[in-house]
């Protein structure tokens, strides 16, 4: 899996293979979900349109996740 | 012996294009001695699928594969991206249930029927599973 998630104010992803498909997308499609009002039915929702998504959040989430 | 129709160099440069599609992390790497045992070995049966003419890349980069053990609609099946409802679908699943989650986002990818999949004799079950198994890595 390329794309990295967010954690603690920058891109992470999980260790110990960990960092797969399902996990990755699931927790990317449930903050995609949350985030986005006006979205079509979030299960017809295909990877590229969920990446996308979440590419948008990325900024804030780093923000949001920062350590204080 | 085996009739190819297509060069390993196209054919390996198919597979990379569907890698790069579909944001599957194809640098071996960083993998374990296992993970890359795998990846070699699905990577090698797509590869080898590819160049008997049995499965291509479309324009999309989605795999699309003639299965000759079993019938279907228009012949072809295509792995289209998963959706919301693959991860949904596998999530129902439960923990330990590897083969029940491989099956349930084939049959979602593909717009298969999973009884598809079972009637599949191996030989081409193992070109699906290694499609799907590297959706799931």
């Amino acid at each position: 899996m390329r794309t990295p998630l967010v954690r603690g104010g920058e891109d992470a992803k999980h260790t110990g293979g960990e960092h797969v498909r399902p996990v990755v997308y699931s927790e990317m499609l449930r903050q995609v979900a949350r985030d986005y009002s006006g979205l079509p039915d979030v299960r017809t929702l295909r990877d590229s349109e969920i990446r996308f998504f979440y590419e948008g959040l990325r900024p804030e989430l780093k923000q949001a996740t920062k350590p204080r | 012996m085996t009739e190819y129709k297509v060069d390993r160099e196209t054919a390996e440069q198919e597979f990379d294009r569907f890698l790069d599609a579909m944001d599957i992390d194809g640098d071996t790497a960083g993998m374990t001695d296992e993970d890359r045992q795998g990846f070699d070995g699905q990577k090698q049966t797509i590869v080898s699928a590819i160049r008997k003419g049995r499965l291509y890349i479309n324009e999309n980069g989605e795999p699309v594969f003639t299965p000759s053990t079993v019938e279907i609609d228009g012949g072809v099946i295509t792995f289209y991206e998963p959706s919301g409802a693959s991860y949904m679908a596998m999530d129902s699943k439960k923990k330990g249930h590897d083969v029940a989650k491989m099956y349930a986002m084939m049959a979602d990818m593909t717009k298969q029927p999973a009884k598809v999949f079972a009637k599949m004799k191996q030989r081409d079950l193992k070109v699906c599973q290694a499609v799907a198994v590297l959706f799931l890595a």
